[in-house]
């Protein structure tokens, strides 16, 4: 080919690929994956006159252009996947490549080390009240306890990378609510000790590496470890869950990948086996299902999604961040700030406050006081 | 696309309307004012074209410039002065002026020193004046340079807006698209990097970091800095090339310079062009009768050209710096640095530089003197170590493209990146490698939320 038309064809050529982005976007081919994790996306601007001679116009609809992209989830997950392989660089919010390739969140870490810690008398101040509240829901025969879901940093902090580490120390949220509530005589199961006591005899990973949440077959001795406090509690005879059949798979599934999808990688990373169980809810006439109440944060999604709000309790509810109620049932979901907090209360039989140390500064989401003002505290 | 589907008549109207698009969409409450200001320079240089008689031409001169002038003085510099007459005014106890900040217009610093240009080369009569309106506004308004440069005077592209299908080859948009996207990788690829360093270092209380730190944040800066303005003018030169203008070089390896006279022939030449030929050479230049004037005539040049940076005495002290080295310079200091060789003029003169960075990044002089304060605090360095490997690479390909044609490889490797005329394997080379950096490219501006250009602000 002689050298102008050589020089024609390869200019017309990266014209087109110029405008390939807006083309893609305007007639998609191939299919292309939308991105994990949270998102945040421009809607379109409305025009007006004022709008448009001061500016904010053009900025809102380049961003909101900008997301319209439909190339956008390929090329963010081609720089993803450049800074995680070249550079060792997480490109989630918040999140943190450690040492062997494990993942974290910051504010594991910022827990783990006490960064976060909200001081004495604010803990004490939560402890009473949540013991103010187990008073007079006891006097109610109902029952409340708080759940201390495990956290990454407290169960792998080998993986820690060396620039967040820190010097261990007993002024964290975790350590001080536990020795609160033991002092004042809260009901507390901590799954995170219970979780670090595991971690060398349990056959399968009970916390995930690319995950943040425990592993889907940790979240299954949690149920249980769970069924056994509440009756040890309260000497009802509730439903456990019982392993059918185990696979073992290096294909991560539910959350035991979720901080690796929020990466938005263009290739899985390389996961050791994790354990899957098949499993159901053990039946029978003499089980109790407590119509119960958890307020909980991301950690109980994976129970919940389990069956653990219709099969574990009775018309379970799920708070989710004592914001948004999701049921059992599938029904669609409520807001905390819509419902009639009080009947809600007074129908239940039990309320479970499930939490890891990471959220532990945010301690019940209001949820305590709410109730506490709602029986007239 | 649509340009060059179109007819040859038809290309200035579509660029005209392309960048009156352009500039409407990023400045929108400026465009009418920017386009009354034009008009009438037109018009008054239309008119001082066809008189002979100087005390005509002369007025005509005058009026121009105090139009194009005045646009910059009011909408530049006006804040900083009543901030500075405020000042004074609170020092003597009296009562502030009541002032209303006025926002600065979009690359105002650069389309009124083209616009001076139109005006001085049409008094001086190097070229004639444009016949049409709509050429005069292309020239001022043509968007792949209008916002950061270079600055384009108008006797050198006053032939390309009547007529360039000489420079309609394919090879010369090919190299077009090259240059483009050697632009656009320095800018994505190693500017935003570093500036988010630089950017972070600044913005913390310099008092609380450590000399490393400091030395690590002007360091990114002077990489930022000139991989984001070189990159900006490799994209406006690709650009035009695309569209057949030839604009001209606006960098040099500037790092490489063995002194600052040096350094000003090869950074941001357009700008140190402009200077020479319609300020210096006017005060009088080299050609004076003492070398106090000589000194002077630099020295306002200097001043003059750190204002015309940003409104803010920390430009003036940049200014006044290089000012201060450029006289040095022609008194002994080159002189004197010729005995220690090649190589450690360049660190000296890379130093010196660095502390002219100092004054051109920070906010205000009292961050400056801190900031230089907090550098020179030897008791508290530290062993250097640098965790962010994304940071640690960018500043050693930084490093590697500042200073690699001191090499003969790194001559020889600039050459091929900017060749503009290949052979066919050259050219489907090229093509590979910069169709794989204009894709990482893409993918860094789409998915990074740091994305800002730093000249756009002067």
């Amino acid at each position: 080919m002689k050298r102008p038309k050589l020089t024609l064809l390869l200019f017309v050529v990266f014209m087109l690929m110029l405008i390939l982005p807006l083309f893609h976007t305007l007639v998609p081919f191939g299919k292309i994956a939308p991105l994990k994790g949270a998102v945040q996306t421009t809607e379109k601007p409305e025009w007006s006159f004022e709008k448009g001679y001061e500016g904010s116009y053009q900025t809102q609809f380049e961003s909101w252009f900008n997301d319209e992209l439909s190339l956008k989830p390929w090329l963010i997950r081609l720089r993803n996947q450049l800074l995680y392989s070249l550079f060792n660089k997480a490109s989630a919010r918040g999140v943190i490549r450690g040492k062997e390739n494990y993942l974290y969140e910051i504010a594991y870490i910022d827990a783990y080390y006490g960064r976060d810690y909200r001081g004495m008398d604010i803990l004490r101040t939560k402890v009473a009240g949540i013991k103010s509240l187990q008073d007079y829901l006891e006097s109610q025969g109902k029952t409340i306890l708080v759940c201390l879901a495990p956290g990454k940093a407290s169960f792998y902090p080998e993986f820690i990378p060396d620039d967040l580490r820190g010097e261990p120390t007993d002024s964290t949220n975790y350590l001080q609510f536990v020795q609160l509530m033991q002092a004042e005589g809260v009901n507390h199961l901590d799954l995170n000790a219970w979780f670090m006591e595991q971690k060398d005899q349990s056959d399968c990973l009970l916390y995930p590496q690319y995950g943040i949440h425990w592993s889907y077959y940790g979240m299954t001795q949690a149920v249980n470890q769970l069924a056994v406090y509440i009756e040890t509690l309260r000497g009802w005879k509730l439903p456990r869950i019982e392993i059918t059949a185990m696979e073992r798979s290096s294909t991560l599934r539910y959350a035991d990948y979720d901080i690796g999808q929020g990466m938005n990688l263009m290739f899985n990373m390389k996961a050791e086996p994790m354990c899957y169980p098949e499993f159901l809810f053990t039946q029978g006439d003499t089980l109790f299902r407590p119509k119960t109440i958890v307020v909980a944060d991301s950690y109980y999604w994976s129970m919940h999604n389990a069956g653990v709000s219709t099969n574990l309790f009775g018309h379970g509810e799920f708070w989710y961040y004592n914001q948004k109620v999701y049921h059992g049932d599938h029904s669609p979901h409520e807001t905390v700030s819509e419902i009639d907090f009080q009947s809600r209360l007074t129908q239940t039989d039990l309320v479970v406050i499930l939490i890891t140390e990471a959220n532990l500064k945010h301690f019940s989401w209001g949820f305590v006081e709410q109730a506490l003002t709602a029986v007239g505290f | 696309m649509i340009y060059h589907l179109s007819p040859h008549r038809l290309r200035n109207i579509i660029l005209l309307l392309a960048s009156l698009i352009f500039y409407t969409w990023g400045a929108p409450d400026f465009i009418l004012i920017l386009l009354a200001s034009l008009l009438t320079n037109f018009y008054i240089v239309q008119a001082m074209s066809r008189t002979n008689n100087p005390r005509r031409r002369k007025p005509l001169l005058i009026s121009s410039l105090l139009i194009n002038i005045g646009l910059l003085a009011y909408f530049k510099y006006a804040n900083f002065l009543v901030d500075n007459v405020n000042f004074i005014l609170g020092q003597l106890g009296l009562n502030a002026l009541h002032w209303l900040e006025i926002a600065l217009p979009i690359g105002i610093s650069f389309f009124t020193f083209q616009s001076l240009t139109y005006t001085l080369d049409v008094y001086r009569k190097v070229h004639d004046p444009l016949n049409r309106v709509q050429d005069y506004l292309l020239y001022i308004l043509m968007f792949p340079q209008l916002i950061a440069g270079p600055i384009v005077r108008f006797h050198t592209v006053a032939d390309d807006i009547l007529d360039r299908r000489h420079n309609d080859t394919s090879e010369e948009k090919l190299h077009g698209i090259f240059r483009f996207i050697i632009g656009l990788s320095k800018k994505v690829l190693l500017a935003n990097v570093l500036g988010e360093q630089a950017d972070s270092i600044f913005a913390s209380n310099v008092n609380e970091l450590s000399p490393n730190q400091l030395w690590l944040g002007i360091v990114a800066y002077s990489f930022q800095i000139y991989f984001d303005f070189s990159g900006y003018s490799d994209m406006a030169i690709g650009l035009g090339r695309i569209i057949g203008f030839r604009f001209p070089e606006n960098f040099n390896n500037p790092y490489v310079a063995q002194n600052i006279t040096e350094f000003w022939r090869r950074w941001h030449i357009t700008l140190g062009e402009w200077m020479k030929d319609y300020l210096y050479i006017p005060l009088g230049g080299n050609r004076v009768k003492t070398v106090s004037r000589l000194y002077f005539n630099l020295f306002v040049v200097f001043l003059i050209s750190g204002l015309w940076h940003g409104a803010n005495w920390t430009f003036v002290i940049w200014g006044a710096w290089h000012g201060l080295f450029l006289m040095l310079d022609r008194a002994f200091w080159m002189k004197w640095l010729k005995p220690i060789g090649k190589f450690p003029r360049i660190v000296l003169n890379y130093f010196i530089v660095l502390i002219g960075w100092v004054f051109f990044r920070a906010e205000s002089l009292t961050q400056a003197i801190d900031y230089l304060r907090g550098m020179f605090r030897f008791s508290a360095f530290e062993t250097p170590t640098l965790s962010d490997s994304e940071l640690a690479v960018s500043l050693l390909l930084a490093f590697l493209f500042a200073f690699i044609t001191l090499s003969s490889t790194g001559l020889k490797l600039e050459a091929w990146f900017y060749r503009e005329k290949r052979n066919a394997w050259g050219n489907l080379s090229a093509s590979i490698l910069f169709a794989a950096l204009f894709i990482l490219s893409l993918a860094y501006v789409v998915g990074s939320d740091f994305n800002p250009f730093i000249y756009f602000r002067f």
